[in-house]
Protein backbone atom coordinates (compact mmCIF):
# COMPACT_ATOMS: atom_id res chain seq x y z
CA UNK A 1 0.00 0.00 0.00
CA UNK A 2 1.00 3.64 -0.38
CA UNK A 3 0.70 6.38 2.18
CA UNK A 4 0.64 10.13 1.61
CA UNK A 5 1.64 11.64 4.99
CA UNK A 6 0.84 15.21 3.93
CA UNK A 7 -2.79 14.39 3.19
CA UNK A 8 -2.80 11.47 5.65
CA UNK A 9 -4.32 9.25 3.01
CA UNK A 10 -3.73 5.55 2.42
CA UNK A 11 -4.04 3.94 -1.02
CA UNK A 12 -3.61 0.47 -2.38
CA UNK A 13 -0.56 -0.19 -4.53
CA UNK A 14 -2.90 0.21 -7.53
CA UNK A 15 -3.85 3.70 -6.35
CA UNK A 16 -7.32 2.93 -4.99
CA UNK A 17 -8.31 5.08 -2.02
CA UNK A 18 -8.40 3.10 1.20
CA UNK A 19 -8.89 5.76 3.84
CA UNK A 20 -7.94 9.23 4.97
CA UNK A 21 -6.62 8.77 8.48
CA UNK A 22 -7.84 11.11 11.16
CA UNK A 23 -7.71 10.83 14.92
CA UNK A 24 -7.70 13.79 17.31
CA UNK A 25 -6.57 11.64 20.22
CA UNK A 26 -3.10 10.70 21.27
CA UNK A 27 -3.55 6.96 21.23
CA UNK A 28 -0.73 4.73 22.43
CA UNK A 29 -0.96 1.52 20.40
CA UNK A 30 1.02 -0.44 22.96
CA UNK A 31 -1.52 0.34 25.67
CA UNK A 32 -4.59 -0.71 23.69
CA UNK A 33 -6.30 -4.03 24.47
CA UNK A 34 -5.53 -6.77 21.95
CA UNK A 35 -8.68 -7.84 20.09
CA UNK A 36 -7.12 -10.50 17.90
CA UNK A 37 -3.67 -11.34 16.62
CA UNK A 38 -3.14 -8.09 14.71
CA UNK A 39 -6.03 -5.91 15.81
CA UNK A 40 -6.76 -3.79 18.83
CA UNK A 41 -9.70 -1.84 20.14
CA UNK A 42 -9.53 1.88 20.82
CA UNK A 43 -10.21 2.58 24.48
CA UNK A 44 -11.41 6.07 23.60
CA UNK A 45 -13.96 5.38 20.88
CA UNK A 46 -14.24 1.57 20.78
CA UNK A 47 -13.36 1.41 17.09
CA UNK A 48 -11.52 -1.65 15.88
CA UNK A 49 -7.97 -0.73 14.81
CA UNK A 50 -6.34 -2.90 12.15
CA UNK A 51 -2.57 -3.19 12.04
CA UNK A 52 -1.96 -2.69 8.32
CA UNK A 53 1.42 -4.44 8.50
CA UNK A 54 -0.34 -7.80 8.44
CA UNK A 55 -3.06 -7.38 5.81
CA UNK A 56 -3.02 -7.22 2.03
CA UNK A 57 -4.43 -4.35 0.01
CA UNK A 58 -7.41 -6.45 -1.07
CA UNK A 59 -8.18 -7.59 2.48
CA UNK A 60 -8.02 -4.02 3.71
CA UNK A 61 -10.21 -2.73 0.89
CA UNK A 62 -12.81 -5.37 1.72
CA UNK A 63 -12.69 -4.61 5.47
CA UNK A 64 -13.16 -0.90 4.87
CA UNK A 65 -16.00 -1.44 2.42
CA UNK A 66 -17.78 -3.57 5.03
CA UNK A 67 -17.07 -1.18 7.88
CA UNK A 68 -15.82 2.28 6.83
CA UNK A 69 -15.36 3.40 10.45
CA UNK A 70 -12.66 0.79 11.03
CA UNK A 71 -9.47 2.54 12.09
CA UNK A 72 -6.04 1.70 10.78
CA UNK A 73 -2.58 1.71 12.28
CA UNK A 74 0.38 2.39 10.03
CA UNK A 75 4.06 2.56 10.76
CA UNK A 76 5.49 4.13 7.62
CA UNK A 77 8.63 2.06 7.99
CA UNK A 78 6.69 -1.18 7.74
CA UNK A 79 7.73 -3.23 4.68
CA UNK A 80 4.36 -3.20 2.90
CA UNK A 81 4.02 0.62 2.91
CA UNK A 82 5.78 3.12 0.71
CA UNK A 83 5.48 6.84 1.10
CA UNK A 84 4.25 8.91 -1.81
CA UNK A 85 4.33 12.62 -2.54
CA UNK A 86 0.95 14.37 -2.83
CA UNK A 87 -0.94 11.31 -3.98
CA UNK A 88 1.61 10.38 -6.64
CA UNK A 89 3.95 7.39 -6.58
CA UNK B 1 -16.62 20.65 11.11
CA UNK B 2 -17.00 17.55 9.00
CA UNK B 3 -14.13 15.65 10.62
CA UNK B 4 -15.24 16.08 14.19
CA UNK B 5 -18.92 15.59 13.44
CA UNK B 6 -18.12 12.05 12.36
CA UNK B 7 -18.15 11.12 16.04
CA UNK B 8 -14.56 11.70 17.00
CA UNK B 9 -15.17 14.60 19.38
CA UNK B 10 -16.26 12.21 22.08
CA UNK B 11 -15.58 14.55 24.96
CA UNK B 12 -18.05 16.96 23.34
CA UNK B 13 -15.57 19.79 23.60
CA UNK B 14 -16.35 23.08 21.92
CA UNK B 15 -14.80 23.08 18.45
CA UNK B 16 -12.80 26.18 17.60
CA UNK B 17 -13.01 26.92 13.91
CA UNK B 18 -10.40 28.71 11.85
CA UNK B 19 -11.14 31.31 9.20
CA UNK B 20 -8.46 31.55 6.53
CA UNK B 21 -9.48 34.56 4.43
CA UNK B 22 -10.54 38.17 4.91
CA UNK B 23 -14.19 37.55 4.02
CA UNK B 24 -14.67 34.63 6.39
CA UNK B 25 -12.89 36.47 9.20
CA UNK B 26 -15.15 39.50 8.75
CA UNK B 27 -18.22 37.27 8.62
CA UNK B 28 -17.23 35.77 11.96
CA UNK B 29 -16.59 39.21 13.46
CA UNK B 30 -20.10 40.30 12.48
CA UNK B 31 -21.48 37.07 13.97
CA UNK B 32 -19.98 38.03 17.34
CA UNK B 33 -16.91 35.82 17.51
CA UNK B 34 -13.75 37.06 19.21
CA UNK B 35 -10.91 36.81 16.71
CA UNK B 36 -7.41 35.58 17.42
CA UNK B 37 -5.65 36.67 14.25
CA UNK B 38 -2.26 35.16 13.49
CA UNK B 39 0.29 35.08 10.70
CA UNK B 40 0.53 31.85 8.75
CA UNK B 41 4.25 31.22 9.05
CA UNK B 42 5.89 28.05 7.72
CA UNK B 43 8.22 26.43 10.21
CA UNK B 44 11.67 25.54 8.92
CA UNK B 45 11.41 22.35 10.98
CA UNK B 46 8.55 21.03 8.85
CA UNK B 47 9.66 19.44 5.64
CA UNK B 48 9.12 16.64 3.21
CA UNK B 49 11.37 15.33 0.49
CA UNK B 50 11.11 14.28 -3.11
CA UNK B 51 13.25 13.02 -5.92
CA UNK B 52 12.45 12.89 -9.64
CA UNK B 53 13.55 10.05 -11.88
CA UNK B 54 12.97 9.91 -15.63
CA UNK B 55 12.58 7.03 -18.04
CA UNK B 56 15.33 7.47 -20.58
CA UNK B 57 13.20 6.31 -23.55
CA UNK B 58 9.70 7.68 -22.88
CA UNK B 59 10.78 10.83 -21.05
CA UNK B 60 8.09 10.27 -18.43
CA UNK B 61 8.98 11.12 -14.87
CA UNK B 62 8.19 9.55 -11.51
CA UNK B 63 8.17 11.58 -8.31
CA UNK B 64 9.40 9.64 -5.30
CA UNK B 65 9.08 10.36 -1.60
CA UNK B 66 10.63 7.32 0.02
CA UNK B 67 14.32 6.36 0.05
CA UNK B 68 13.36 2.69 -0.15
CA UNK B 69 11.61 3.11 -3.50
CA UNK B 70 14.47 5.05 -5.10
CA UNK B 71 16.73 2.06 -4.59
CA UNK B 72 14.68 0.20 -7.23
CA UNK B 73 15.25 2.97 -9.78
CA UNK B 74 18.94 3.36 -8.92
CA UNK B 75 19.39 -0.23 -10.09
CA UNK B 76 17.26 0.20 -13.22
CA UNK B 77 19.26 1.20 -16.32
CA UNK B 78 16.08 2.58 -17.96
CA UNK B 79 15.83 5.38 -15.40
CA UNK B 80 18.06 8.30 -14.53
CA UNK B 81 17.81 10.68 -11.60
CA UNK B 82 16.79 14.17 -12.70
CA UNK B 83 16.37 15.77 -9.28
CA UNK B 84 18.16 14.20 -6.34
CA UNK B 85 16.56 14.13 -2.89
CA UNK B 86 15.38 17.62 -2.07
CA UNK B 87 13.55 18.79 1.04
CA UNK B 88 10.74 21.33 0.72
CA UNK B 89 7.84 22.79 2.70
CA UNK B 90 4.93 20.57 1.64
CA UNK B 91 1.83 22.49 2.77
CA UNK B 92 -0.02 25.23 0.91
CA UNK B 93 -2.08 27.96 2.52
CA UNK B 94 -3.61 30.59 0.26
CA UNK B 95 -3.79 33.35 2.85
CA UNK B 96 -0.73 34.51 4.84
CA UNK B 97 -2.96 35.11 7.87
CA UNK B 98 -5.83 33.32 9.57
CA UNK B 99 -7.98 33.63 12.66
CA UNK B 100 -9.28 31.38 15.37
CA UNK B 101 -12.96 32.09 15.97
CA UNK B 102 -13.60 32.20 19.70
CA UNK B 103 -17.24 31.96 20.77
CA UNK B 104 -18.09 35.00 22.91
CA UNK B 105 -19.28 32.82 25.78
CA UNK B 106 -16.17 30.60 25.95
CA UNK B 107 -15.10 30.36 29.57
CA UNK B 108 -11.54 30.98 30.71
CA UNK B 109 -9.85 27.63 31.37
CA UNK B 110 -12.20 25.70 29.07
CA UNK B 111 -10.74 22.83 27.06
CA UNK B 112 -11.57 22.94 23.35
CA UNK B 113 -10.72 21.21 20.09
CA UNK B 114 -8.90 23.30 17.49
CA UNK B 115 -9.89 21.74 14.18
CA UNK B 116 -7.42 23.57 11.92
CA UNK B 117 -4.25 24.80 13.60
CA UNK B 118 -2.73 28.04 12.30
CA UNK B 119 0.63 27.53 13.99
CA UNK B 120 3.12 25.15 12.44
CA UNK B 121 3.73 22.54 15.12
CA UNK B 122 5.62 19.34 14.39
CA UNK B 123 3.35 16.35 14.86
CA UNK B 124 5.81 13.66 13.93
CA UNK B 125 9.28 13.12 12.57
CA UNK B 126 10.06 10.27 10.22
CA UNK B 127 13.50 8.71 10.43
CA UNK B 128 14.02 9.54 6.73
CA UNK B 129 14.17 13.22 7.73
CA UNK B 130 10.61 14.32 6.97
CA UNK B 131 8.66 16.21 9.63
CA UNK B 132 4.91 16.67 9.39
CA UNK B 133 2.65 19.32 10.88
CA UNK B 134 -0.07 18.88 13.44
CA UNK B 135 -3.43 19.85 11.95
CA UNK B 136 -5.88 19.33 14.81
CA UNK B 137 -5.56 19.10 18.58
CA UNK B 138 -7.00 20.09 21.89
CA UNK B 139 -6.25 23.44 23.53
CA UNK B 140 -7.13 25.42 26.64
CA UNK B 141 -8.58 28.93 26.40
CA UNK B 142 -6.85 31.18 28.95
CA UNK B 143 -8.98 34.21 28.19
CA UNK B 144 -6.51 35.65 25.69
CA UNK B 145 -4.92 32.76 23.84
CA UNK B 146 -5.44 29.14 22.98
CA UNK B 147 -2.82 27.08 24.79
CA UNK B 148 -2.14 24.16 22.47
CA UNK B 149 -2.07 20.81 24.25
CA UNK B 150 0.32 18.62 22.31
CA UNK B 151 3.21 16.37 23.15
CA UNK B 152 5.61 16.27 20.20
CA UNK B 153 6.22 12.78 18.94
CA UNK B 154 9.34 11.30 17.46
CA UNK B 155 9.88 7.85 15.93
CA UNK B 156 9.05 5.07 15.59
CA UNK B 157 6.65 6.83 13.28
CA UNK B 158 3.11 5.63 13.65
CA UNK B 159 -0.26 6.93 12.53
CA UNK B 160 -3.73 5.84 13.50
CA UNK B 161 -7.15 6.90 12.37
Amino acid sequence: MKYDPINKTLYTDKGELLKRLFCPYKIDWDKLPVTSANNRTCTTCNHLIIDTAYVSDDELLQMLQQNPSTCLKIDINQPNVTVIVNGKT
Amino acid sequence: MEKLERGYNLNELIVIKTARCEDSINEAALAGYKLIIKKVEPSSRIRSKYSVVQHIKTGQIIVLGDFRVRLDYDDDPDFKTIIDWTFYYPYNFESPFAAYLIPPDLKKGERVVVEDLIEDIVESIWNQGDAYRLDCCEAIWNGNELLIQNEPEEGPWMMMG
